[in-house]
């Protein structure tokens, strides 16, 4: 259906790969160790497949952080991770070395810090691509198993959605996310006006 | 809507009598707004500052963080939240309670969004909560788990780390020396013949002598970032970080030493020996500790220790 060309796909995560890149450096910034964020691939799901993808095996508990944005069409981004990686991630990023056992206040402040940090890195790269800004809200945290997560979010209707993979890593961590992004389908459409845009003015 | 009826006199009062600091600047990034909270945690009035740029008025913070966030809200209309965690206090303000005679830094979490007046000029809102209570109960909360985790991490025999302390600690110093490219160095000692030991004295006795042993290897050691630990039965582990080959021999070999000279008889002679001796593995990694892991150090240690076993026991090997 809304499958890109290999062309395309490559050059939409090189597009994303900058952007998160510059997340990364302003993370590694912050706290004092590497912080590498690379997306390897994105594809154009329905949002049944998506939900598949993200819920696995079934039951594994995930951590999301989402941002609504509003413009001339509205959508939301959200980022997800295993639950216990993201405790890691947090973790390490704080440095930390008493482990408590559930992620508190601070920690789940910090954690929707680094999702904003990410989210906003690629809500710019969208629309940078769409041409278009976008008003956004603050990020919103939920913890659950991967469907109900994602469904909760999923609140419009469309059924595509765009679907990043997206692998964070910090000292031994390496772990991997997504990153999906809930617009509707003449926003699609234009998304792929703006790659095409962006492939017509590469030098070949 | 009903908020339109409230009285525009009214706005700024409540917006002062708010517990949270509020900022506003406009889309020259100048400071337009700043609110009675942030006034007195700053002790400085809003008219000394309004009107400035960011890094006129917070020059110690251009180009931060909190910095980059505001330019993001006002160029691109994107909103950033920034954890006490990963930024802690980055405005100079703090509390002034009459109880507290020395004024204390605020911790804060701040918000900062952007927002349009009907006119379409771009402003940017910064609030700034005090979560200082909330640092100080996470932080009470994390003592109370550290002194748990204290009689978790200890070996009752011995008073030495276990192994599950071991494994922690050697994640954390690995990860150091990684970073800091310096080398790290770990020997694993076993007691020789400690069954033949244990069957001619009892159990009891067998005890006594781990603890004895215990307390010869912690007084083989001297630097704070030492540690020994008990790796199993009679096996035992010392991990020297910032160490290279050469000097975790010198402590292996002192090991050897010092246990001779304790002289801890054994119920009969074996292998031609009348004291209980201990042989010792040494392995150290130097360089490329990024294709490695922990646990190929307790691994080289391990091989390094069979064959002190190998050639008769009662010495160091590498």
């Amino acid at each position: 259906m809304y499958a890109l060309s290999p062309l395309q796909s490559d050059a939409l995560c090189e597009i994303f790969n900058i952007s998160v890149g510059q997340a990364a450096n302003a993370m590694s910034s912050m706290v004092n160790e590497e912080v590498l964020l690379n997306v390897p691939r994105i594809d154009f799901l329905s949002r049944d497949e998506a939900a598949r993808v993200i819920d696995g095996s079934g039951q594994q508990r995930i951590c999301s952080v989402s941002q609504n944005f509003e413009g001339e069409f509205t959508g939301e981004a959200m980022l997800m991770f295993p639950e216990e990686n993201s405790l890691e991630i947090v973790r390490l990023m704080i440095g930390k070395t008493i482990p408590l056992s559930h992620m508190t206040e601070l920690e789940q402040d910090a954690l929707s810090e680094v999702g904003n940090i990410i989210l906003n890195a690629c809500v710019s790269t969208l629309s940078d691509l769409l041409r278009h800004d976008f008003t956004c809200s603050l990020p919103i945290l939920r913890f659950g198993t991967g469907k109900p997560v994602f469904a909760e979010a999923a609140a419009t209707e469309q059924d595509v959605v765009m679907f990043l993979q997206i692998e964070f890593q910090i000292e031994q961590l390496n772990t991997r996310g997504y990153l999906v992004f809930m617009v509707d389908i003449p926003t699609i459409d234009n998304l792929k006006r703006g790659i095409d845009r962006f492939l017509g003015g590469m030098p070949s | 809507m009903v908020h339109s009826r409230i009285p525009r006199e009214l706005l700024i009062p409540i917006i002062d009598s708010l517990k949270l600091g509020v900022m506003v600047f406009d889309a020259d990034c100048r400071l337009v707004f700043w609110n009675k909270w942030v006034e007195e945690s700053s002790q400085q009035s809003a008219s000394s500052l309004l009107g400035k740029t960011f890094a006129e008025a917070f020059p110690e913070l251009t180009q931060s963080r909190v910095h980059n966030a505001i330019l993001m809200a006002l160029m691109r209309g994107l909103p950033s939240l920034l954890s006490q965690s990963l930024n802690r206090a980055p405005f100079d303000l703090y509390s002034h309670s009459p109880d507290n005679p020395t004024p204390e830094r605020i911790q804060q979490s701040i918000q900062v969004t952007a927002f349009q007046v009907p006119a379409g000029e771009n402003y940017c809102l910064v609030q700034v909560q005090d979560v200082t209570s909330v640092v100080r109960r996470e932080e009470a909360l994390r003592r109370h788990a550290s002194e748990q985790i204290q009689y978790s991490f200890f070996d009752s025999l011995t008073q030495l780390a276990n192994r599950r302390r071991l494994s922690d600690y050697l994640e954390e110093e690995w990860r150091r020396a990684r970073r800091n490219k310096s080398p790290i160095a770990l020997l694993m000692a076993d007691l020789d013949h400690f069954q033949h030991y244990n069957q001619g004295f009892g159990r009891q006795a067998g005890d006594d002598c781990l603890q004895q042993a215990a307390q010869l290897l912690n007084n083989c050691t001297r630097r704070p970032a030492d540690l020994v630990a008990r790796y199993g039965g009679e096996e035992f582990v010392i991990l020297l970080p910032e160490t290279p080959l050469q000097g975790a021999c010198t402590v292996a070999e002192h090991v050897v030493e010092v246990f001779r000279e304790a002289a801890i008889p054994l119920p009969s002679p074996k292998d031609g020996r009348e004291h209980l001796t201990i042989s010792v593995g040494v392995a150290a990694f130097e360089t490329g500790l990024n294709d490695l892991h922990p646990a190929d150090l307790i691994t080289a240690a391990d091989a390094a220790l069979f064959m002190a076993k190998r050639l008769g026991r009662d010495r160091a090997m590498h």
